[in-house]
């Protein structure tokens, strides 16, 4: 970690430069892995990420810069070269630091390195062989372990010194099913922001067991419609859905540059009644969740949506200046190498009165959506897509058989409208979101929804 | 500590406790600037470097890597590639290149960055985009404005006696504007490749951008069905990107592609020709050897339509009983090896894309497709990708089109390859750098209303 008087002083630096408001962060990171594939160990890679980011704002202007070398000499070198032609007056006094008294949402009971690699590998067996043994179809079976513990520390020119250390596991399992030279695939990769007891807490069995079964489905599966459907989309990584067609466009990197959407509607009503969406940073061990942002903000409970009703954006302390609005405690990063932006933690929509078989019932002719893959967005117009994992076409109120290869594209503004039902089964998932200020985790959610018009992009021209 | 000192530190501490070892060091200096609104946005400056050890110890391969260059950085690495590489299972790992001729040659890049200021770099930006919100007034926007350049090295050391460097120094500029006609909100973007920042050319950048935002405004969707389309150049490079990762004789092994035992069959049109080429003076992956120092190396992928190749890195090939092609390759320090190509193109054929849009009496010209992630399976070879373009009737682009998607297999689509066009296009070097012209492709499955 770094002194005090080399903060201050770098700090010093940064305002002395003609900055306004200056930042260091400092990123310590041990990280280990190991890959499992055709029962063999195949990959064991561990390190350590250490690096420093200082980052100086001007009015709305910013300025980044980042190195592993964290010498007073190289973070004053590289202030300098950051900003040489403004002069500004502030300067900071290193004893006005105040160590900020955190929150501890998710707490660890078991560090990663209390436990020796010969548990960790056995994980990764128990799970392939469940996996593998699922179905006769089932042709190869990858499992991955993931441990991180990523200490940072955070100081800025407004007084605050504060760290956080956020640890986090993750568990996947890939598995391929193949049949006459066709290949389908089934991925199923729980995480939570726990030490090692988290795998006191799930299944790995049943880990394994539901990638082979998502898998088998596929295999057998035809190809999915194409054309405008009413689609039911199931509970847990459904909640991709909400992410891309509103989450983003929600986040002040967008919004205070009045390229969203979404922006300028606050107070307004943007989805249908049905909906209240909720994105939350301190939920209890989340895969998302973490106690202070990463400017140093504590992270909070956010209302997106109420009832319809457009309620807050997502805000970083820059974009809040440009839109004169407080930060929500938003700001997040994959690492040192990136500037803090606007961003999403564990973001679901709040559960609704409807049982999933009425969702289901209701409808003649449809897609039942049970698992989704990735999507994206271009929050500037709202279009949206994602990928279907495990689909089943509707027929007369019931589920019947698996189709394959279906994508869903829509408009963001349009399909949080066409939402006309709202299951009572919340859950939430585990996903990693790429936007510019890097990956990150995230937990998606949702309970079963239903949308009662959208487009189907599969290779069927009846459904 | 410097790379050198800090490899003859760990090359000293391991010699007795790993039986081979090979430290690889990748370093980048970057400079990054976004304009917003005729002011930096954004300024971002950056020296890093990470270091990665892989040694065999017990019986596999151990990796592990730092990005701090200590005494007690050199200490951990070690303990971590014995520790990982005892728990790994994989005998028959990656081996070690011998040095060798091939790839002694380095090649030094010109230096051309450092021609103009970062204020003229500036400027550069600011004229940019500037410039764009003239052209049209239904364009007053941009989303994203921005410059980047990178200068990045490779330094490899083995106990095989092997020892290489080389540099690479090259930027981008990506400009991304909004429109809209009080009805539609459209985006339109350029990525604009190059050495030496003296190359942008800003009144190019900008009227692409705007064309392809300003065109696309209205686009509504196609009937569902099926249509002749014509892919853009563009679009069929990153479908191509996309589906890469079938082509690695890891994954062939693994049986996680669909082009296994395909080897020696016809996987596409006659007129398709794809071939690898790492010397390519204009690519910019070019380079002498890979990621674990073997030589890079030509060949032909795909010859007439018929497969003839996949890509090795060296435990791909080891297990092949071959040597490595020289496809071994890192996402970074922090990643194992991977396989992936250098500079990869579809060779292109003699026809005008435009001639090639004539031809279609009822089509779609296919200009951009997203969702290449989630919606494009490069095991199964099946996707599904949101998309726009034009509608085509009799020979002429009608209206634009959006709300679509393309469906298919990649196997489909390159055997209903009936023409491809001049135009070879590249787009942004990633996995590999991938060149493809357009092509026409018959009867392809489109979603709309």
């Amino acid at each position: 970690m770094l002194n005090r008087n080399t903060v201050g002083n770098v700090l010093d630096e940064a305002l002395s430069n003609g900055g306004d408001f200056a930042e260091v962060f400092l990123e310590d990171k041990i990280t280990s892995n190991m890959k499992l594939v055709e029962g063999e160990i195949s990959d064991c890679l561990s390190g350590r990420d250490y690096g420093i980011g200082i980052r100086i704002l001007n009015g709305t202007n910013s300025i980044y810069g980042y190195t592993n070398d964290s010498s007073e000499k190289s973070l004053i070198k590289l202030t300098r070269l950051l900003f040489t032609s403004l002069r500004g007056k502030r300067s900071v006094n290193s004893k006005d630091f105040t160590q900020f008294i955190r929150s501890e949402y998710s707490p660890v009971q078991i560090k990663f390195s209390d436990v020796i690699k010969n548990y960790k590998v056995d994980l990764l067996k128990q799970a392939y062989h469940a996996a593998k043994e699922y179905d006769q179809v089932i042709s190869q079976v990858t499992t991955t372990y993931m441990e991180e513990e990523q200490n940072i520390f955070i100081a800025n020119s407004d007084g605050l010194w504060s760290t956080d250390k956020r640890t986090r596991t993750r568990f996947a399992v890939s598995s391929a099913a193949s049949l006459n030279g066709e290949i389908q695939m089934g991925y199923f990769a729980p995480g939570s922001s726990m030490g090692y007891e988290f795998y006191d807490k799930i299944d790995l069995v049943e880990t394994g067991r539901e990638a082979s079964r998502i898998a088998k489905v596929m295999i057998y599966a035809d190809h999915a419609p194409s054309g405008r459907m009413p689609v039911v989309i199931e509970n847990g990584f459904g909640g991709v859905l909400f992410h891309e067609a509103c989450g983003h466009a929600l986040e002040a990197s967008f919004v205070s540059k009045e390229v969203s959407a979404f922006g300028g509607n606050l107070g307004k009503i943007v989805a249908s009644p049905l909906i209240t969406a909720i994105d939350d940073g301190t939920m209890s061990n989340g895969w998302g969740t973490t106690n202070i942002d990463d400017e140093g903000t504590p992270t909070r409970e956010n209302i997106l949506i109420e009832n319809g009703i457009l309620k807050s954006y997502l805000i970083d302390k820059l974009n809040g200046r440009r839109m004169d609005l407080d930060s929500t405690g938003s700001a997040r990063r994959q690492s040192y190498r990136f500037p803090p932006t606007s961003r999403m933690n564990n973001t679901f929509i709040a559960p609704g009165e409807s049982t999933p078989e009425e969702l289901i019932k209701s409808i003649g002719s449809g897609l039942y959506a049970k698992k989704l893959g990735g999507g994206s967005v271009n929050p500037a117009t709202g279009d949206f897509n994602f990928s279907v994992m495990e689909g089943y076409l509707i027929k007369n109120g019931r589920i019947t058989t698996p189709v394959r290869g279906a994508t869903l594209v829509g408009n963001g503004i349009e399909v949080l409208k066409l939402i006309d039902g709202v299951g009572n089964n919340l859950k939430l998932e585990q996903g990693m979101c790429g936007a510019s200020s890097g990956s990150i985790p995230v937990n998606v959610g949702q309970p079963a929804i239903r949308i009662s018009d959208i487009t189907v992009g599969g290779r069927k021209e009846d459904a | 500590m410097e790379f050198e000192d800090f490899s003859n530190l760990v090359f000293r501490e391991g010699e007795n406790k790993i039986e081979e070892m090979e430290i690889f060091h990748l370093s980048q200096r970057e400079m990054q600037i976004e304009i917003f609104n005729n002011q930096v946005d954004k300024y971002i400056i950056s020296d890093s470097s990470g270091v990665s050890l892989r040694g065999v110890a017990g019986q596999g391969m151990g990796y592990s890597y730092t990005e701090k260059m200590d005494e007690e950085s050199a200490r951990m690495i070690i303990a971590e590639v014995i520790t990982n590489g005892e728990y790994t299972d994989i005998i028959e790992g990656a081996s070690f290149s011998s040095p060798s001729k091939d790839t002694d040659k380095r090649y030094e890049r010109a230096q051309g960055m450092d021609e103009l200021s970062v204020e003229e770099k500036i400027e550069i930006m600011l004229e940019l985009e500037k410039v764009a919100l003239l052209i049209d007034k239904r364009v007053s926007k941009s989303q994203t404005c921005s410059y980047e350049e990178f200068s990045l090295k490779r330094e490899m050391r083995n106990s095989k006696g092997l020892n290489l460097s080389d540099s690479s120094d090259w930027g981008y500029v990506y400009l991304s504007v909004v429109a809209n006609d009080g009805d539609d909100t459209r985006t339109g973007s350029t990525m604009f490749l190059f050495r030496n920042p003296k190359d942008i050319d800003i009144a190019k950048i900008a009227k692409e951008a705007v064309k392809e935002a300003v065109s696309s405004l209205g686009g509504r969707p196609v009937e569902s069905g099926k249509y002749n389309i014509i892919l853009k150049n563009n679009v069929f490079s990153e479908i191509l990107e996309g589906f890469m990762p079938a082509f690695t004789g890891e994954n062939v092994q693994k049986g996680l592609s669909f082009l296994k035992g395909r080897i020696g069959n016809a996987i596409g049109s006659e007129i398709l020709t794809l071939i690898e080429d790492p010397f390519l003076e204009s690519g910019f992956k070019t380079c002498r050897f890979d990621d674990e120092g073997f030589p890079t190396t030509s060949k032909t992928i795909i010859e007439n339509g018929v497969l003839k190749d996949y890509l090795f890195n060296s435990r791909a090939a080891n297990k092949e009983g071959i040597v490595s092609t020289g496809n071994g390759f890192r996402d970074s320090y922090k990643a194992p090896v991977g396989t992936r190509p250098t500079n990869l193109m579809v060779l292109p054929g003699v026809i005008s894309r435009e001639r090639m849009i004539a031809s279609i009496d009822k089509g779609v010209y296919i200009t951009d497709v997203v969702g290449l992630h989630s919606g494009l399976n490069h095991v199964s070879g099946d996707f599904s990708l949101q998309a726009q373009g034009f509608l085509i009737e009799e020979g002429q682009l009608k209206r634009p089109v959006n709300g679509i998607t393309i469906s298919g297999n990649f196997i489909e689509i390159l055997s209903n390859i009936s023409n491809v066009s001049d135009d070879i296009y590249f787009g942004f070097p990633g996995n590999g750098h991938y060149g493809a012209p357009s092509i026409k492709i018959n009867l392809i499955d489109i979603s709309g209303y």
